[in-house]
């Protein structure tokens, strides 16, 4: 089920993360001063390009057969791409670069982010709790710890809750503003 | 905790084959387990939202960082450079 698919930063240090950074930017930031973008614009592209690409590498069926910088740079021209509809013809992709693809959820409605502002607000702690125990690899025993928790069965318990919790806050908000009723 | 959980480990796939089935069969005949069903999705790709989002945070922090820290001036005046010459 796509959303299920383990989105995890890998096995990236701190320092590792810095490292990369300062070695791919150069190229992203050339191509898209060459395309005629702005230094935001180089920047907001090449976050988003490396949040695809961490969760390109936690996908355990993907192969990358080439630098990291090269594929960084190979998602951030679909991402241009993307951005500037008429960018198509002037943007040339290497044979590599037409097997990256952006995932098709990455740019959410506007009702789906006004949904997550909202959840956010009333119920930070829950979506934190969420959050880490289907995206960070921390195992349940110490989350436990560090969320406060007297052991693994309350987290599992409690994590529940939150699910359950956030399901229906989204039902009713969705009911408000959406004729989901086929 | 009603539904959560079986709908849960539906989508993951670790239900035993015979339960499986069952599943499917409540959710072919319940309405309104194919709405829970429905908005479960829903919040797992919110949540799947909110992590892109914090790690998109993180980079901008990295950013600020890396772009504020004396030690890559080098750095930083070989990307201002290349939007320079661009101005003109």
């Amino acid at each position: 089920m796509e959303v299920l698919e383990k989105v995890v930063e890998s096995t990236y240090t701190e320092k590792q993360t810095g490292e990369l950074y300062k070695r791919a930017f150069p190229r992203v930031a050339a191509f898209v001063s060459h395309m005629g973008g702005s230094f935001e614009d180089a920047r907001d592209i090449y976050h988003d390009a490396l949040v695809i690409y961490f969760e390109t590498l936690s996908q355990n069926d993907v192969e990358i057969h080439t630098s990291e910088e090269a594929y960084i740079l190979g998602i951030a021209k679909h991402l241009w791409i993307r951005k500037n509809k008429h960018a198509r013809i002037n943007v040339s992709l290497s044979g590599l670069e037409n097997t990256i693809y952006i995932p098709e959820d990455y740019f959410p409605t506007v009702e789906n982010k006004r949904l997550l502002r909202y959840l956010k607000s009333v119920g930070k702690k829950c979506m934190d709790l969420l959050r880490a125990f289907y995206y960070e690899q921390i195992p349940v025993k110490k989350l436990a710890g560090s969320l406060g928790y007297s052991n693994e069965h309350s987290v599992s318990v409690q994590k529940y809750k939150c699910l359950e919790k956030v399901r229906e806050t989204i039902k009713q908000k969705s009911m408000l503003y959406e004729d989901f009723f086929e | 905790m009603n539904n959560i959980r079986l709908i849960e480990q539906y989508l993951y796939n670790t239900l035993a084959p015979g339960e499986r089935l069952a599943f499917k069969a409540r959710l072919l005949l319940s309405p309104s387990l194919r709405m829970d069903f429905y908005f479960q999705k829903k919040a797992y790709y919110i949540i799947k939202m909110y992590h892109r989002e914090e790690i998109k945070e993180k980079m901008e922090s990295l950013h600020r960082q890396i772009f504020s820290n004396p030690d890559n001036a080098v750095f930083q005046r070989n990307i201002y450079q290349l939007f320079k010459s661009k101005n003109k």
